[in-house]
């Protein structure tokens, strides 16, 4: 049995058109400590089927399975980091940290709570902001905030949903590097959606493109051989990472969106 | 703007008002007493503010204290029923739709027309002014807070499901903080038209208090003081809606 399976996953959304099927038959597993992508278009369904897996959206039939029980509903078991960060701008740094551990210890002492908020809230380098209010923070730092939220929950699963797209280039880069290095001792589960293939290689075990939708499936997972940890540059001249990248681009092109209109010669 | 025309050009407006009164009394109005008679007549109220010569001849301000306990009862009250009423509003469609028409036909009935009602329900006058205040004062609470409850922002609803947060601390970990700034805009209309409702209903009860004087002098043809406690009545509505602006404007950059 894996660590997390996704079986036969099919939600359709009713919309005035009538019924769209988003996802048709998406099946995939994970192991404990790998870190899978999900890569694809952007409006494919990606972002539905990570709410599926989060126990936010009831699929229409197939199931969610993590350490062999089903997913029912939201669950503690999974830390969900929010593209648009979604933290709350009332409370400090520190304190949507907080809210999220006290969740997770029920009982617990406040210091302890403080301790393990402040660890996480180290860890991803924010211990001069601690009491800042997400108003008072740059995009980076807040998705710094949710990933320590995330983290500090130590959830069985981590699930990212795009969580760096909506960042500036120079910042996206940085964060990577962050999420890296930070997998490397912690050697969290993770799965991850993305619509960006190098950010995919970079940080993933496993890439898992998704069809364009509607009615989006899943391709055959493509292992990522890097040798970690590793430079941009290193990574650059290796010709494993550019074996992925024409794997996974190769897929994305052949299932791409069917209606794109087609480019006219000048 | 310079600072100075922030504090002249308002003053040149007032003095525009003084002007056009001044006039009106000298003309078309012969009944209306002029600026400098209000003043004459009017300032033992003014420079005495707080003394207490009888039961209906008092200082001004302390009258306008006496009107302003009265109001922060029925306001008080009013926020009471009002924020509660308006968070299941927000939360509940089918509350929403039920309650809703309702709401809309309570709403834009006149004080003038609750206050017999109140004083058939209480017999006696300051309840049935709280009573008056109270209810013609919340409604603005109400729709204002179940606006702010239905506008929280689905990410923060989602926060709270993915924390598994229990629907009371979902309540006042989330909705609450995230409704505050509508809840304040509402605390503040309503604090406004419950300002406005002190006026008929001391008029109506003759209860000691800015708006009981000014009947009461309207009875005894003191003119004057009429318009003594019009300017005060305006001054002090102001005052308030400009406290509750602060404080609005206070937890919104608070939660900005």
């Amino acid at each position: 049995m894996k660590f997390l399976e996704v079986r036969n996953i099919c939600k359709s959304f009713r919309t005035r058109a009538g019924t769209r099927q988003v996802l048709r038959d998406v099946s995939f597993s994970m192991d404990e400590g790998e870190c899978v992508c999900i890569v694809g278009y952007s409006g494919s369904g990606k972002t539905t089927l990570i709410n599926i897996v989060a126990g936010l959206l009831k699929p229409d039939s197939g199931e969610v399975l993590i350490d062999g029980q089903p997913v029912t509903g939201p669950s503690l078991d999974c830390g969900f980091i929010f593209q648009n960060y979604s933290l709350l701008p009332w409370l400090t740094a520190l304190r949507n940290v907080e809210l999220a551990v006290a969740q997770c210890l029920p009982g617990a002492n406040k210091a302890d709570i403080l301790q393990r908020a402040t660890k996480y809230l180290d860890m991803v380098k924010l211990s001069h902001a601690l009491d800042r209010r997400p108003g008072e923070l740059s995009g980076g730092m807040r998705q710094r905030v949710a990933l320590a939220r995330g983290l500090a929950m130590e959830p069985k699963v981590l699930l990212l949903d795009e969580p760096l797209s909506a960042l500036d280039a120079l910042t996206r880069a940085e964060l990577q590097d962050e999420l890296l290095r930070i997998q490397q001792h912690e050697k969290r589960s993770i799965l991850m959606i993305t619509n960006d293939v190098d950010e995919a290689i970079l940080t993933a075990d496993r890439i898992i493109p998704m069809s364009a939708g509607p009615a989006a499936t899943l391709g055959e997972p493509i292992r990522v051989e890097i040798a970690r940890p590793c430079t941009r540059q290193e990574l650059n001249y290796d010709p494993k990472y550019h074996q992925a990248r024409k794997a996974v681009l190769h897929y994305l092109l052949a299932h791409g969106p069917n209606k794109r209109p087609p480019v006219k010669p000048l | 703007m310079r600072r100075f025309e922030i504090i002249l050009l308002p003053m040149l407006g007032f003095l525009v008002l003084l002007g056009v009164w001044q006039v009106s009394s000298q003309t078309w109005a012969p009944t209306l007493p002029t600026p400098m008679k209000t003043w004459e007549t009017s300032k033992l109220y003014v420079l005495e503010p707080f003394a207490k010569r009888g039961e209906m001849d008092q200082g001004i301000l302390r009258f306008t204290w006496n009107s302003l306990v009265l109001v922060a009862k029925g306001y008080a009250l009013a926020l009471l029923i009002g924020t509660p009423l308006g968070f299941i509003l927000g939360m509940s469609k089918s509350f929403t739709t039920a309650f809703d028409p309702v709401i809309q036909v309570l709403k834009p009935i006149s004080p003038l027309a609750w206050l017999p009602l109140g004083l058939v329900l209480f017999q006696k006058t300051t309840p049935s002014a709280i009573f008056t205040i109270a209810v013609c004062s919340m409604w603005p609470t109400v729709l204002n807070t179940a606006i702010g409850v239905r506008n929280v922002p689905q990410d923060y609803l989602n926060v709270g499901r993915v924390l598994k947060l229990s629907p009371l601390k979902m309540l006042f970990k989330i909705l609450l903080p995230a409704a505050l700034p509508y809840m304040f805009t509402g605390y503040r209309l309503s604090l406004g038209i419950a300002w406005l409702v002190i006026v008929a209903a001391e008029m109506l009860t003759g209860t000691p208090g800015v708006g009981g004087f000014l009947w009461q002098e309207y009875n005894s043809l003191i003119y004057e003081h009429i318009i003594l406690s019009i300017l005060t009545i305006g001054f002090i509505g102001f005052l308030l809606d400009r406290l509750m602006l602060l404080a609005e404007k206070r937890t919104g950059a608070a939660l900005s």
